[in-house]
């Protein structure tokens, strides 16, 4: 999941701003409670200050009206009396008039005169009054512990005018007083006496019971709160300490927790919705980023994920900036691979010369075509379009391919497709049969002119109908295999046109088998070799034999030899088969050496192998192996053999004459020999065709032929054999029409290696037999 | 001379001085803790020797006069059986009083005149007043004695024609600090000047009336 560009960015992000939030927020809600905190605590002190100033104010009021008081003359005249009745009751009178609670008189030494409360004592004034004489003042004030009560007490000296005494007001620290102040300073006040070594009292407070155990707990230590005040947190109020005039008087100032708490914890739920809001829009806001930013690209990858598969369904972005430019980019690109794509098709689907399909091209046409259409195929081939190049040159041959092409396209009915499968094969197809296929290829083949010469075609033309292949699946190899075998009966045809027919493309299969299981079996010697006796008519003995091949093929049978053997031509497997016939029979001949010493074994050579110049070495590396000598070997060539290339074929047939290896041409009367030839032919036989054998004791004419045949070869020097003899009666024509020697049926069919010597011996008591006129 | 002094009256109520007076004049020098001259101090001697008592006078009369809104003189010594007469010269009526034990009396509201001066017959210090001028104040010395007397601007005050002898004299002033000076001192009838230190604390003697309502 975080492999995308588009996960990673959001979590960085959200990660970041939350972190950023989160530590804002924390910080500002730390120093938002420091300040609220602060804020209490500077109400405190605020507060606390004003108490003082009120106190202060109190006492100076306090003191002007104990002054004026105490200046009255009434007043002035009872204490000058010294009775202490009366001056008891000017202190009491006046006392009441301001409301004090507590009314002394010192004596200016500070001896207690009188007093309204007996609890007090001299010891408890005289410092503060040794202090006043001091300093002369006018006023002296002090806070007094007495009883359960704290007493402001004011004192003035009695002037007349000199100082004649110091009277002295006390006014209790009292609930109503405590709640004056809470009015005017807004906080909860409570005044308490420590004496050491007790607990703290409470002289009066503004706090209910239930309120005065929340404070209570904290503030044993009265002194350390005068300016920081008591914290702590489960307290319901915070709590600041003021000495008052006396060791053992406090005054306590509270705030409730819960003023700056409240005020707190609504600006921080303030706060957080802040924060939560701006988060969530700070998140909006980069997902719509990231998004914004990741959407081309995604939509460009998925581009790019489609051009490398080849197709392109989606627009491209249009963005600006790096993405633009990736996103033209990746446009051109996308343009030039479509140019490639097309151009590459091109090349591949065309012929580079003519412009046409190409074979791979007409094949993928064809399987689509043929799976809905019937239609025919046609294929065209020039005749020796080799010996033109030869003649003109490979640009001429060239240039004739690109006009034949032309041509093609310009057939009339036009051709569905022509396309160039080989060097000078074209493959056309069209929906139906022509119905003249001459006056089709026509055009095709009248004079080209080139190179100032008028060059005139011969082209072959196989055709194949093929129907729609709806059912089956559509095989193109078939197809073109059966066009393929129509083509190659039209090149044997002479008007050089031929239609496939049903069962030649099983033929050509069995030819394919027999082609491709033919090396394996001659490897694995599953061909075997049969020996016909070549008999002497003039010994009546068989001193030689021709070594026929054969072949069981597994599947196919009994494969005649003419069959495999022109496929093995065809396929260049010849020399296989007769490097194998001539090793076998050469140990053969090694076998039967000693008991027919004098056996001579013939082994028919194709004419692929005459123009063989190692064949000579060969033989003798054989023979030497075989440790044979040449004699016991014949070769027997086909007149067509020596024509094909005759020169060549003369001086090998020369060096194997020269090894010592008897030479028979073959099937004689045949071919088109050249009589020219003949003469120079290194043979010692000739054989003449059963043609001309099998039915000589009828027919005059081959009499005639082998007669003239027969003397012609003696005459030459050549001996002369007849094939095919098969009875009596051929026999004696034979015998005096002048054959050396005779094979056929008559004698003996081709048998195997142990047939025939068994045969062999049979026939050196029986050979008279088969001269006797008796013998059918 | 001074410090010797200072000792004295430091460690004793009464005490021997010896002076090489002529029996004619000694003159007197007052001054204050710092050294400077102080006016308004009241100087009394009394004979110890007998024969040398100064003849008692006819009873003596002066005045203490309320002027500017003050009382003046500021200090008064006198003989016991004076009468002090009270002028008033200003246009506001005064209450003098006194509740001094001395003489405790009082003169409520008078322009002019009292009907009569005020007999000081006990020996005394007596500290007068004004009730409706509570700042005004003044101080009157009763001495048994005929040698009393107040110093003047220069802190001295003179006697003349004593003759030779044992003395208590005794130094007061308004604004002393401690207790009254009282030393026995011997005149041999040379004439001579003594000086003598009191600690006091100072403030206006006549303080500026207030006028109107104002602070």
């Amino acid at each position: 999941m975080l492999s995308s560009l588009r996960h990673r960015l959001l979590l960085v992000i959200i990660t970041l701003l939350g972190a950023l939030a989160l530590a804002t927020a924390l910080a500002s809600l730390t120093a938002m409670k420091q300040d609220s905190q602060q804020q209490a605590r500077q109400v405190l002190q605020v507060g606390a200050n004003v108490f003082s100033q009120l106190l202060s104010d109190r006492t100076l009021q306090l003191g002007q009206s104990v002054q004026v008081l105490a200046a009255d003359f009434g007043f002035r005249q009872a204490v000058a009396t010294s009775e202490s009745a009366t001056i008891q009751s000017v202190l009491e009178n006046h006392g009441s008039r301001i409301d004090a609670q507590l009314v002394l008189l010192l004596s200016p030494q500070g001896d207690l005169l009188a007093s309204t409360r007996s609890e007090l004592s001299e010891h408890q004034l005289s410092p503060l009054l040794q202090a006043a004489q001091q300093t002369s003042t006018s006023m002296l004030s002090t806070i007094l512990p007495l009883t359960e009560q704290a007493y402001q007490l004011v004192l003035v000296p009695v002037r007349a005018p000199n100082i004649i005494a110091w009277v002295g007001m006390g006014f209790v620290l009292d609930d109503a007083l405590a709640e004056q102040l809470k009015a005017i300073t807004g906080l909860d006040i409570s005044f308490v006496r420590h004496t050491a070594g007790q607990d703290i009292r409470l002289l009066t407070s503004t706090l209910n019971a239930q309120s005065e155990a929340d404070w209570r707990a904290d503030t044993m230590a009265l002194a350390d709160l005068t300016d920081e005040p008591s914290a702590s947190q489960d307290q319901r109020y915070l709590t600041l300490s003021r000495p008052l005039e006396h060791a053992e008087l406090w005054a306590l100032l509270h705030l409730p927790n819960s003023r700056w708490l409240l005020n707190y914890q609504s600006m921080r739920s303030q706060l957080l919705g802040i924060f939560g809001v701006a988060l969530t829009i700070a998140l909006l806001v980069a997902f719509w980023l990231v998004r914004s930013i990741t959407e081309p690209l995604q939509q460009l990858t998925n581009f790019a994920r489609q051009l490398g598969e080849g197709k392109t369904t989606i627009d491209l972005p249009q963005a600006r900036g790096e993405v633009g430019v990736l996103s033209n980019t990746l446009s051109q690109m996308q343009q030039r691979l479509a140019e490639r794509e097309r151009l590459l098709i091109e090349q591949a689907e065309q012929d580079a010369l003519t412009g046409l399909y190409n074979r791979s091209a007409a094949e993928c046409w064809l399987k689509d075509f043929a799976r809905e259409h019937a239609g025919v195929l046609l294929l065209l081939n020039i005749r020796s379009f080799r010996h033109i190049n030869d003649a003109f040159g490979l640009d001429t041959g060239d240039q004739l391919l690109q006009l034949l092409a032309g041509r093609i396209q310009q057939l009339s009915p036009t051709p569905l497709l022509s396309a160039r499968v080989g060097g000078d094969e074209f493959l056309l197809v069209f929906a139906e049969l022509p119905t003249a296929l001459t006056e089709l290829m026509a055009p095709l083949q009248a004079p080209y002119q080139l190179q100032q010469s008028s060059i005139s075609l011969q082209l072959t033309l196989g055709y194949y109908r093929f129907t729609a292949h709806t059912a089956e699946p559509v095989v193109v190899s078939t197809l073109l295999r059966r066009v393929d075998i129509a083509s190659a009966n039209a090149k044997q045809l002479s008007e050089g046109i031929a239609g496939y027919q049903a069962g030649q493309d099983e033929r050509h299969l069995r030819e394919l088998t027999i082609i491709q299981d033919l090396p394996a079996a001659l490897a694995a010697d599953t061909l075997s070799i049969c020996y016909q006796p070549k008999v002497s008519l003039r010994q009546q003995n068989c001193r030689a034999a021709e070594a026929l091949i054969r072949w069981q093929h597994p599947s196919l049978g009994f494969i005649p030899p003419d069959e495999f053997i022109r496929l093995a031509e065809h396929t260049g497997h010849i020399e296989l088969v007769t490097d194998w016939m001539l090793s076998k029979v050469i140990a053969q001949a090694a076998l039967w050496q000693s008991s027919y010493p004098g056996l001579k074994l013939a082994v028919n050579l194709s004419p692929v192998d005459l123009i063989d110049e190692q064949l000579p070495a060969r033989i003798q590396h054989l023979l030497d192996q075989a440790r044979v000598p040449a004699k016991v070997l014949a070769l027997e060539v086909t007149e067509g053999a020596v024509m094909q290339d005759p020169e060549r074929v003369i001086r090998i047939l020369r060096q194997l004459a020269e090894l010592g290896i008897e030479l028979a041409i073959d099937d004689f009367g045949t071919g088109h020999s050249s009589l020219a030839y003949l003469k120079l032919l290194p043979v010692h036989e000739v054989k003449i065709d059963r043609a001309f054998i099998k039915n000589i004791e009828h027919n005059s004419d081959d009499e005639l032929i082998v007669e003239a045949t027969s003397r012609l070869a003696k005459g030459l020097g050549f001996r002369v054999t007849a094939e095919g003899l098969e009875n009596r009666e051929g026999l004696a024509k034979l015998m005096t029409l002048g054959c050396d020697t005779v094979q056929g049926y008559y004698f003996a069919k081709p048998m195997p290696a142990l047939d025939f010597e068994r045969w062999l011996q049979q026939f050196q008591q029986t050979a008279v037999d088969y001269f006797s006129e008796d013998r059918a | 001379m001074t410090s010797c002094l200072r000792v004295f009256c430091a460690c004793a109520l009464a005490s021997l001085v010896h002076f090489s007076a002529t029996a004619n004049d000694w003159r007197i020098t007052v001054v204050d803790q710092a050294g400077k001259p102080l006016d308004d101090a009241v100087v009394e001697l009394v004979a110890l020797d007998a024969g040398s008592e100064a003849v008692a006078a006819d009873v003596q009369q002066t005045s203490i006069r309320q002027q500017g809104l003050n009382f003046v003189p500021f200090v008064s010594a006198v003989q016991v059986g004076t009468e002090i007469d009270f002028p008033n010269l200003d246009r506001t009526r005064h209450h003098v009083y006194s509740f001094s034990p001395a003489k405790v009396f009082e003169i409520q509201l008078y322009h002019d005149r009292p009907e009569q001066p005020i007999v000081f017959d006990q020996a005394g210090i007596v500290a007068l007043g004004c009730n409706i001028h509570d700042y005004m104040e003044a101080y009157v010395f009763i001495s048994e004695s005929n040698l009393v007397g107040v110093t003047d601007p220069d802190g001295q005050f003179h006697f003349s024609q004593l003759s030779a002898g044992r003395y208590q004299l005794r130094v007061w002033h308004p604004f002393q600090l401690d207790e009254m000076l009282t030393v026995i001192i011997t005149l041999d009838g040379s004439s001579e000047s003594a000086q003598f230190s009191l600690s006091v604390q100072h403030r206006p003697k006549q303080p500026t009336p207030q006028r109107g309502f104002g602070a």
